[in-house]
């Protein structure tokens, strides 16, 4: 009896020490964005809300004995810093996967090194070149062709512009993207793409760009570019006499507090299209704004979405990798992920099962009065 | 539209003359290629900025500090970065190398200071009119530019020409052993000089901030490059030659993107630079004589 006893003590103290393990269970997942730089004005709000979105995660008890740890890195919207923080991270065995970075641009760039090293990065990027990378590397943010298709169909079909000018800036591969997906989006449709400019994000000087489209004759002007420059360029359009009933027609980037401040009245009535709207009735999404205005004082944008999606997605293939996730297991589970709910575009998030191409839906807004409004007809 | 696109490329060329007059005007006194000229002028930018968005002080005041503060900021730089060198008879290669490493702990501060942000004047730092003159349409703050440009660029000339202080700059960048046998003070002549060219890049980065609603750490990068193209263009040392030559390269680019496309516009003002060279190597303005010059001062 005694004999059974001590066994019986020494199995529950072995059992609670193996509960107590299991609880300390935390691994790590690295939370790369343009902190400063050029596309800060994205990178900052999706760090915040994938930070929230892991930290929801933990709480929730969805992933039981496996907490996650956010280890935080700033691109500075630099390929060269990019490459060296995936890197870095890369070489820590605790790290499950990478979240991040924010642009086209830097997610090129540290896909790469993500498949070589092994590691899964989840980056946000429009452009193929990151899943294209290799088995490891993966996006949330739909194709160019996806959202701006949209866009073109919404500007042939539902407004009266016959005659647009095309900007875009060439250093950038989404925004070329971008840009190419719309033109060939307003092909067969009647509207005339008149003049094509490709500016560089370090350029400030847009005058002249300005002064051919006052006298072009143009209904519209497309600008794909980073909120601050692509507002830059609308400021001086309209002060070279592009008039305001000559809408300024831009991707996800203009969507942002950033571009409707910086163009102030400049930016009013301009069509642009959204990964996200914070009035959209997705899954989750009260739950979200309510959250992250709470934690940030500030009302989330298509980027805070945007990170919240992603770092959500993440967490669920996590999840899915089981009670002993490895970084194979998360890789595995996150190249299985389809139809799941999300607060982006039309409420479900998939990816292709050849290419790995994520799809959502998109929602066209317009600015009015120093706001984002639906335009979706 | 093309008087219109001509109009803007004589502001912007305006702008970039002045720029380049500080960078030549050091070159032709103290022959050194200033490689932080581009980090002065932003400094005289942000310090325009921080006038008007900390002090609420209105777009003259912001000038006058620009223009003071990148004086001031030149002078220390003399002090730091090329003095020291012209004490022990350093290489010319030397100062280069000097500025370079002082343009970059510029750049590092400033990209600190503001966490890397694209900061802007506010808008109503002035007010934003235009008017139609025959048929071109003119914004006030284009033509106030121009009248700074001008006035500064008159004030300049009078002070080098007219003043005695110009006349000693002029002798100590002919022979800077001569003049000190004439008594003239070569400290009290290079922190003239030294003031006046960063106050000429503080000014400019005033107005580029304003007209341009981008005031950022690297905004003083690209225009250092273009001021290479124009003291080159306009002969190296050459003040006339800076202002003539900048607003040929505005108006090439302007109407390069015009024409062509934004894309094309490097490729046309270097492709100028490089067939100017061609045909004369001193550039437009420049003489065989500044090679004897700079020997005559050593």
């Amino acid at each position: 009896m005694r004999l059974f006893r001590k066994t019986l003590l020494a199995s529950v103290a072995v059992l609670a020490a193996g509960v107590t393990l299991a609880q300390a269970e935390t691994y790590k997942i690295g939370v790369i964005n343009a902190l400063t730089g050029t596309y800060a004005f994205g990178g900052v709000p999706i760090q915040n809300a994938m930070k929230l979105a892991i930290e929801q995660g933990n709480e929730s008890g969805k992933l039981g004995d496996v907490k996650l740890e956010v280890v935080e890195g700033d691109s500075a919207s630099d390929k060269g810093q990019t490459i060296t923080l995936v890197s870095r991270l890369a070489q820590d065995p605790a790290l499950l996967m990478i979240i991040g970075p924010t642009t086209s641009l830097e997610g090129t760039a540290g896909a790469p090194v993500a498949n070589e090293q092994k590691v899964a990065l989840f980056g946000i990027g429009s452009s193929r070149g990151i899943v294209q990378a290799g088995p490891w590397s993966f996006k949330v943010q739909q194709v160019g062709d996806d959202m701006l298709g949209e866009l073109s169909k919404y500007v042939a079909e539902h407004t009266d512009i016959k005659k647009i000018a095309v900007v875009f800036d060439r250093s950038n591969d989404g925004f070329v993207s971008q840009k190419n997906a719309f033109v060939a989006g307003l092909q067969g449709t009647g509207v005339e793409v008149v003049s094509e400019d490709g500016i560089l994000s370090s350029d400030t000087d847009f005058l002249a760009i300005g002064t051919r489209l006052a006298n072009s004759g143009i209904d519209a002007f497309f600008v794909a570019a980073p909120a601050e420059v692509g507002a830059n360029v609308v400021v001086q359009a309209r002060q070279a006499g592009v008039p305001m009933e000559v809408p300024m027609v831009g991707p996800s980037s203009f969507a942002t507090p950033a571009f409707i401040d910086t163009a102030g009245g400049a930016a009013e009535g301009s069509i642009v299209i959204a990964d996200y709207f914070i009035g959209s009735k997705n899954p989750g999404n009260e739950d979200f704004v309510a959250s992250y205005e709470a934690k940030y004082g500030a009302k989330p944008d298509n980027w805070a979405a945007m990170g919240f999606a992603l770092a959500s997605l993440a967490v669920e293939a996590v999840k899915q990798a089981g009670p002993e996730p490895t970084r194979e297991k998360v890789r595995d589970a996150l190249a299985g992920l389809r139809d799941v709910p999300t607060i982006l575009g039309n409420g479900t998030w998939t990816m292709d099962s050849d290419d790995f191409d994520p799809h959502y839906g998109a929602a066209i807004l317009k600015v009015q009065d120093g706001g984002l409004v639906l335009a979706n007809p | 539209m093309l008087a219109q696109q001509l109009l803007n490329g004589v502001v912007v060329g305006s702008v970039y003359g002045l720029f380049a007059l500080g960078f030549t005007l050091l070159f032709g006194v103290n022959h050194i290629m200033n490689m932080a000229h581009g980090a002065v002028f932003m400094w005289g930018a942000f310090a325009g900025l921080f006038a008007v968005t900390m002090f609420d002080l209105p777009f003259a005041a912001a000038l006058v500090i620009g223009a003071v503060a990148g004086g001031l900021l030149s002078v220390v730089l003399d002090w730091v970065a090329f003095r020291p060198l012209r004490k022990r008879n350093a290489p010319e290669f030397s100062a280069i190398v000097s500025s370079i490493g002082a343009n970059l702990i510029l750049l590092s501060l400033a990209q600190q200071m503001t966490a890397t942000r694209v900061m802007r004047f506010p808008f109503d730092t002035f007010p934003i009119r235009f008017y139609e003159i025959l048929g071109v349409r003119v914004q006030l703050l284009q033509l106030v530019i121009m009248a700074v440009v001008i006035l500064t660029v008159v004030g300049l000339v009078w002070y080098l020409q007219r003043t005695n202080a110009g006349r000693q700059i002029r002798a100590v960048a002919y022979s800077e052993g001569t003049s000190r046998l004439l008594g003239i003070n070569p400290f009290s002549i290079n922190f003239q000089v030294f003031f006046l060219s960063g106050a000429l890049a503080g000014v400019a980065g005033v107005l580029i901030g304003l007209v341009f609603n981008s005031v950022h750490f690297m905004m003083g990068e690209p225009l250092l490059l273009r001021a290479f193209v124009v003291i080159i263009l306009g002969g190296l040392g050459s003040i006339p030659g800076a202002l003539i030559a900048g607003l040929l390269i505005g108006i090439v680019q302007v109407l390069t993107v015009s024409y062509l496309s934004a894309g094309m516009a490097d490729v046309v003002v270097f492709s100028l630079l490089f067939l100017v060279l061609l045909a004369r190597p001193t550039g437009l303005f420049g003489s065989a004589s500044g090679g004897a010059a700079r020997v005559a001062r050593q």
